[in-house]
């Protein structure tokens, strides 16, 4: 990092000044990150913030490729990683970062986390996998939300019949969703529980009340410092600054 | 290959020697439970060889994490022995490579202990 030069550090540090926060939520289908990121967004709302949510796999240049190759099953384990981490990245170089150097606070649903545990689970190598990510754009904190694998499956198969993909099909090769699913959501909490010791995750014990979690939630991002962009981010965001010249200078 | 984990005494310090796959369900549960042991039986110094494996994902580095903060809370210290280029890149990524000292020889492993 200390190889910067001395231009790209000033300009980070003025993007520094400004910027909103990235908040991650990580965690397995079935774990109420939708329903907490909702109430975080209307609580910062309040507090006066403005706020953007971006959502895995969600980018309108990628999701419709991405929707078209699940919906007939022709996605292999490598497209598969290939295809989210190009969604991945265009939402961050499109959405995330205009919206964090816009001094809006960013509620990511899913980050490249879930990538990672569910590339490797269907058999992607670990190192292959995070390059596709590299160089990682560092959030300022990640709240995990762990529930165990009988949560996640009884939650899911409440409201609807997990997907194909979803419920790790394509790997277990399993006739019944729900069996599947229950199957496959066991190894990707098993590499959760990894990166949450790897990335230092904020644990949240999802299987408490939806209000317990949101006040947990509250006092830990009141609490929670920034990653400083020119310790954490310098690469990312050169990369990003090469491609938007109306950036560079200010 | 199946993981495997053998435990050896180097006078003060004890070295794991780790071979094969470390993964979910295979080599990451050992390394768990042999730090876990380790700790409560009082071992302070601990060098994980790493010169045997042929593949670690997530779970298996994280279990190496845990076991710094886990011997680290124990008044102990771990170490990495042979690393090799896929693990020491992946420390790099996860900015790691502040976290854990490693070792290219398990003399100057265990000699980093006095």
């Amino acid at each position: 990092m200390s190889k910067a030069p001395a231009d790209l550090l000033r300009r980070i540090a003025q993007l520094e000044e400004r910027r909103g926060l990235l908040i991650v939520f990580e965690g397995p289908d079935g774990s109420g990150k939708t329903t907490q990121r909702k109430l975080l967004k209307s609580w910062l709302k309040g507090e006066g913030h403005e706020v953007v949510t971006t959502k895995w796999s969600s980018s309108d240049l990628i999701k419709p490729l991405i929707k078209a190759r699940k919906q007939v099953r022709s996605l292999n384990a490598t497209e598969f990683s290939l295809m989210h981490a190009c969604d991945f990245r265009h939402r961050l170089e499109t959405e995330v970062l205009p919206a964090l150097c816009a001094g809006k606070t960013v509620i990511a649903d899913r980050y490249f986390f879930t990538a990672l545990a569910r590339d490797v689970t269907r058999g992607s190598d670990l190192n292959w996998v995070m390059n596709l990510y590299s160089p990682i754009f560092w959030p300022d904190a990640v709240f995990y939300f762990q529930v165990s694998p009988e949560t996640s499956g009884k939650r899911i198969a409440a409201e609807r019949k997990p997907s194909y993909y979803e419920s790790g099909q394509d790997i277990t090769h399993l006739a019944d969703a729900h069996d599947s699913y229950r199957e496959f959501i066991g190894a990707v909490l098993g590499q959760y529980r990894g990166l949450a010791s790897i990335f230092d995750f904020v644990t949240v014990d999802a299987e408490q009340s939806i209000y317990d979690q949101h006040q947990f939630i509250r006092s830990l991002f009141k609490k929670s410092a920034r990653k400083k962009w020119t310790e954490y981010n310098v690469a990312a965001i050169a990369d990003w600054l090469n491609n938007r010249p109306e950036m560079r200078i200010e | 290959m199946d993981a495997n984990l053998t435990r050896r005494q180097v006078g003060t310090v004890t070295v794991l020697d780790i071979t094969g796959r470390v993964t979910l369900g295979e080599g990451s549960a050992l390394i768990r439970e042999e730090i876990k042991q380790l700790a409560v039986s009082g071992f302070k110094n601990v060098v994980v060889n790493l010169g045997g494996i042929t593949y670690i994902d997530s779970s298996g580095i994280g279990e190496l994490v845990s076991g710094v903060t886990t011997m680290g809370h124990a008044g102990g210290s771990l170490r990495l022995l042979k690393p090799g280029q896929r693990v020491k890149d992946l420390l790099k990524m996860t900015r790691l490579d502040t976290v854990f000292q490693a070792f290219e020889e398990e003399g100057e492993a265990v000699r980093s202990f006095s």
